[in-house]
């Protein structure tokens, strides 16, 4: 087929007007680069076409047209994924702020719980140790209590003696068990190298019934030698740890059984 | 026509990088043609202005999806534009305004199958036109306006589909020496 004749078979207006298969379209472009004869019918059947249907639109059209069209590279049919992608991003990044400052405001919310927490055992620890001192102080006071109670008792009164006539004491000794307590309250405080000496008299006899402190707790009750025996008790100020025999001149309680 | 400076595939490729002056080439050697279609379609022209914008937004947005193996860019923008006139043709909103038109004693009619006739006395088909005979511009208005297959118009027109594939060319002649 001749040139002439392939340009007047109809294929060229078919190309222009969109009519072909992609296989003849093909086909056409071939032969368009191969002759320029073919490219310059083609030209001239599309400008025909454009002429016929050429109708001016308002020239201030183009600017407005213009004005709706992205020149930016890589707009629009890319734009769509990169817009979505920059959307993401800006909420990723604020879901990610927004939980940094959750787990921070969380992290200090343990923090201050970790805190009272702290606080709460140390209190408990004190309560405890309250509760301990507090009991063990109770069952000292209920032992006390169960010593100056006891029914086997015989409370002898200690008098202050020429030494010191407004002190006073008092003496529990038990009739079964020999145990003897003594409460004092009212002695003068010795020096440091002296201590009072606790005396049972037994049959005329001075008998050591151990030393005491003076306590400053006055309600102390405090526990002294057995004695088995005793007629009358004294107390005598003797150098520290007791003397082996009473001091009669310094004689400050006595009392008779 | 105004002068388009680049070759095709020079304005296409230029285009697809996004390029502005390519842009304007575009336009002041497409946009009357562009234009010219739609009006054929959708007369009013405040529509057809509109669609025209669009037209040229979806020209822009899918220039990457162009190219040569499609057929010539001219072709490619031909359906972009008739499609776009013909979608809105068959709208519900088309619909609406035409029947307000109808009642203005519209200068364009709809026919059953809600495809646009062409009332050539009053959208101005250009003067040439008139003189074509009948069955050419039948021919172009069902081929090249409709975007009917050769097919479809020979059905349509009931002539054979060989003797429309000579026509076509016959009435594009003719368009020419008319212009000439």
């Amino acid at each position: 087929m001749n040139i002439q004749d392939y340009i007047s078979s109809g294929i060229i207006e078919s190309y222009v007007l969109g009519l072909l298969s992609e296989k003849e379209r093909a086909e056409v472009e071939a032969m368009s680069r191969k002759h320029a004869e073919v490219l310059a019918e083609i030209e001239l059947i599309e400008g025909t076409l454009m002429s016929h249907a050429s109708k001016n639109p308002p020239s201030a059209l183009k600017q407005k047209i213009q004005s709706e069209i992205d020149f930016t590279k890589n707009t629009v049919l890319t734009l769509q994924p990169n817009k979505n992608r920059s959307w993401l991003l800006a909420a990723s990044i604020a879901l990610l702020i927004g939980s940094s400052i959750y787990n921070v405001i969380l992290l200090n919310n343990i923090k201050d719980n970790e805190e009272q927490i702290a606080s709460i055992v140390l209190k408990n620890e004190q309560y405890a140790t309250d509760f301990e001192s507090q009991s063990k102080s109770y069952g000292e006071m209920a032992q006390e209590m169960a010593v100056l109670m006891h029914p086997e008792n015989k409370k002898i009164m200690l008098k202050g003696m020429e030494m010191s006539p407004t002190s006073l004491a008092a003496l529990y000794w038990n009739q079964n068990t020999k145990d003897v307590y003594i409460n004092v309250n009212s002695l003068p405080m010795p020096s440091d190298d002296k201590q009072y000496q606790l005396w049972a008299i037994v049959d005329g006899k001075a008998v050591d019934a151990g030393v005491f402190d003076m306590k400053s707790d006055s309600a102390s009750l405090q526990k002294m030698k057995t004695i088995v025996g005793a007629q009358a008790f004294a107390v005598t100020l003797e150098k520290k740890g007791g003397s082996s025999s009473p001091t009669m001149s310094a004689m400050y309680l006595m009392g008779n059984v | 026509m105004k002068k388009n400076p680049f070759t095709e595939e020079e304005l296409v490729s230029l285009l697809k990088n996004k390029d502005a002056n390519a842009y304007n080439v575009l336009y002041d050697n497409y946009s009357s043609a562009l234009y010219g279609i739609v009006s054929r379609i959708i007369p009013a022209e405040e529509i057809a202005q509109d669609l025209l914008q669009d037209v040229f937004i979806k020209i822009w947005k899918n220039i990457e999806k162009y190219d040569t193996s499609k057929g010539r860019l001219f072709t490619w923008m031909l359906n972009i534009a008739r499609n776009s006139a013909i979608d809105y043709s068959r709208s519900k909103q088309f619909k609406l305004e035409n029947k307000i038109h109808d009642i203005d004693n519209s200068v364009y009619e709809v026919n059953e199958q809600n495809i646009v006739s062409f009332n050539s006395d009053t959208i101005g088909i250009k003067e040439e036109v008139h003189k074509l005979k009948e069955e050419y511009r039948k021919l172009i208005d069902f081929i090249y306006f409709k975007g009917f297959t050769q097919e479809e118009t020979s059905k349509e027109l009931n002539i054979p589909l060989g003797t429309v594939k000579t026509r076509v060319r016959a009435a594009i002649i003719e368009l020419r020496k008319k212009m000439n």
